[in-house]
């Protein structure tokens, strides 16, 4: 919160103001899921077939992979500018290009989720739950995607940046 | 493949030069270097990787290296190095692509956790965001330097492990570790780091290279360190063998997810039954289990959890079983889903395992008649009797505390709070049972003395529970309802306040702790004895 505020009242700090707002935004988005998983855990899910199981566990490592691509995005743009090592660009590429990827992934596995949700599930309960945590990995990919793009701006400013 | 070719291919092992042997880096099929050469967990280490199991890549400083370590030059193991950095394709010290290192003691007689290891050798600061930008996962990042200057300060620096544990809970305070997040990780490295600098009046050393050296000559140190000394003494080991050390890529069982670290053994090594015997901690490296400070027991959330990799871990088990020809204590980390296996050795046993085992694998064939008898040949009628309590005290209701039984049997003996107090009233002809906050392998001398062990933290699978079974001392460890008392010298176990030198009943059969002196009977197991007759 504190950074946020700093970053707000600073011009030259307004650009990290939008990244951590949208960090925050993957960061409730993951918050739901957990806390649905906790309820999941909790035994109100008993009725889960192995479909919506496997295709829930799919959505979540894809969503936890793309979280570490946001991870490793930071850590490479900490010293990424113009004099960088082309590896160090590559290598930003590739983890932009994977979250972009995972969220187009996770819009398809949404809908066919919802399909096998629909057909296997019988309580309203684990139907919530279900639909819950899909929606809340797929929003997370979203908010993934967003601050990917963010960052690649950032990146590219960087790197056009005199040294 | 049977025991015998493997050790004539040995497939991934090479000698590199001055006694520096390559393991699991390449396939050249050129024969292993003997135990005596590069110590037994290597060489088993080798023969796992000829076998085709999944074993991180390696170099081994030999034996010969043992007494005149400090003669040994980077220079002599910096080819080996080289050739584990083409292998795993990362670099040691890089700061993109750092490789990290676990430093390992292996001597040629199996000398369970008698000596050292250190994990995570080449983090530092520079090198800490080449481990994000591999993993992704700030949370293992910081998890494995903070783990990293706590071991180096102690096995290294010297610095007791109390001071780094109380920089554990001024963070943690009563919550368990493993649910640190990463920034409460990386407090705790700080905290680390500056306990480091004040206990050692420097820095902890950045450079990866020097953590290196550093770390291998005290691993070779720790041949000489009284715990192994004294269980040389104990087991008639010459002190002329000496130790390898092996210096292993790092996999990550603390990755979270599905990681974890396991000891297993093959089949029950204290029945000897054909069932497997794995302890496992999710999110934790292999010396959370085998240390002796946490509470691991049994396999079944990973089967549940990973059913494929425990899958995995079954046909491992088989396999090793028919390499080795005889019933293996293993080590294993899984590092997100995938399996790597750190070690394997026969493993110990009791008396009674030992038969069943011997008898059970010339079932199978796995073993030949001859072998069967020469490992039961010393194995007559009172060497399998088994003690257990009379039929009314055996009762659960009647125990004070239940807890998880590493060696069976039935030990009545006083309470002794340390090893001091233990050598005191034995020497006083009077039994004692050695009760302790961890199994640790530092007991050894006390744990001798004793007839049982006791402890409120550990696994079945710590270093001291097999010791404390190859010793033939009952052994019950992660007592979760027993608490100390140490400014009275007394102890708390299922809310009764014991004193030191009131008596106590281990049950190692039935896992569970009795007030005073209990009855017991003697049994037979006829069935095995039968069988034993007719081999």
């Amino acid at each position: 919160m504190n950074a946020r505020e700093r970053a707000r009242r600073q011009a030259h700090w307004r650009t990290f103001a939008t990244l951590i707002e949208g960090a925050d935004e993957i960061a409730d988005a993951l918050e739901e899921a957990v806390f649905t998983l906790s309820l999941v855990a909790d035994g109100h899910a008993g009725g889960w077939t192995a479909a919506t199981r496997s295709a829930l566990r799919a959505m979540s490592g894809i969503a936890a992979a793309a979280t570490a691509d946001q991870v490793r995005l930071i850590v490479i743009l900490r010293d990424l500018d113009a004099s960088s090592d082309a590896s160090d660009h590559e290598e930003f590429l590739s983890a932009c290009w994977r979250i972009l990827q995972a969220e187009r992934r996770t819009d398809e596995l949404l809908r066919s989720t919802q399909r096998t949700l629909a057909r296997d599930l019988r309580t309203a309960a684990e139907l919530m739950l279900a639909n819950d945590l899909a929606a809340a990995l797929e929003r997370a990919t979203d908010h993934l995607l967003a601050l990917c793009y963010a960052l690649r701006d950032h990146a590219f400013e960087r790197s056009r940046a005199p040294t | 493949m049977n025991a015998d070719t493997i050790a004539t291919v040995a497939a991934g092992s090479e000698p590199a030069g001055d006694d520096i042997h390559l393991l699991a880096c390449g396939a050249t099929p050129v024969p292993a270097p003997g135990p005596d050469a590069v110590g037994g967990k290597a060489h088993n280490l080798m023969r796992m990787a000829a076998l085709g199991l999944p074993v991180p890549p390696a170099f081994v400083i030999g034996t010969a290296w043992s007494g005149r370590h400090q003669q040994l030059d980077s220079a002599i193991w910096q080819g080996a190095l080289q050739a584990v950095e083409r292998e795993t394709g990362l670099a040691f010290g890089n700061p993109r692509r750092p490789l990290l290192l676990s430093v390992r003691s292996g001597a040629p007689v199996s000398m369970p956790g008698m000596m050292e290891t250190l994990l995570d050798i080449g983090l530092c600061d520079a090198t800490l965001p080449g481990l994000l930008r591999l993993t992704g996962d700030p949370r293992l990042a910081w998890d494995s330097y903070r783990r990293l200057v706590a071991g180096y300060g102690e096995t290294v620096a010297g610095i007791a492990a109390t001071v780094f544990e109380a920089d554990l809970r001024a963070v943690a305070g009563t919550v368990d570790e493993r649910d640190l997040g990463f920034a409460e990780l990386r407090e705790l490295t700080q905290r680390h780091l500056a306990t480091f600098r004040s206990a050692c009046g420097q820095p902890f050393p950045q450079d990866p290279r020097a953590q290196l050296q550093a770390a291998i000559g005290a691993v070779f140190d720790s041949w000489q360190a009284p715990k192994a000394a004294e269980y040389r003494r104990l087991k008639g080991i010459d002190d002329a063998v000496g130790t390898a050390v092996t210096v292993q890529r790092m996999v990550f069982g603390n990755a979270g997810g599905i990681s974890g670290a396991g000891v297993g053994f093959t089949r029950d090594p204290a029945a000897g039954t054909p069932q497997p015997w794995v302890d496992f901690l999710f999110n934790a490296q292999g010396e959370d289990v085998v240390a002796g400070r946490r509470r691991a027991s049994g396999h079944g959330l990973l089967a549940a959890s990973a059913p494929t990799v425990w899958q995995q871990i079954e046909s491992a088990m088989a396999r090793l079983e028919a390499a080795f020809g005889d019933m293996q204590d293993f080590e294993f980390t899984i590092e997100r889903g995938v399996l790597f296996l750190l070690q394997t050795r026969d493993g110990k046993r009791t008396p009674l395992a030992e038969a069943r085992i011997a008898l059970d694998l010339l079932a199978a064939g796995i073993i030949d008649r001859d072998s069967a008898r020469a490992r039961t040949r010393a194995l007559d009628r009172q060497a399998l009797r088994e003690v257990v309590l009379a039929a009314g005290d055996a009762a659960p209701t009647a125990a004070l505390a239940r807890a998880a039984s590493a060696c069976p049997g039935i030990a009545s003996g006083e309470i002794a709070l340390d090893a001091a107090r233990a050598a005191a009233r034995t020497a006083q002809g009077v039994p004692v049972v050695l009760v302790r906050r961890d199994a640790e392998t530092a007991d050894i001398a006390a744990l001798h003395l004793a007839c049982g062990l006791l402890t409120q933290r550990g696994a079945r699978t710590s270093h001291a529970a097999v010791v404390a079974r190859q010793l033939g001392k009952v052994c019950l460890v992660g007592c979760e309802d027993l608490q100390f008392v140490p400014e009275r010298r007394e102890i708390s176990i299922g809310g009764r306040t014991l004193a030191e030198g009131d008596t106590i009943t281990l049950d190692g059969n039935g896992g569970a702790v009795h007030a005073g002196r209990l009855e017991v009977v003697e049994r037979f197991p006829e069935d095995l004895l039968a069988r034993l007759a007719e081999l």
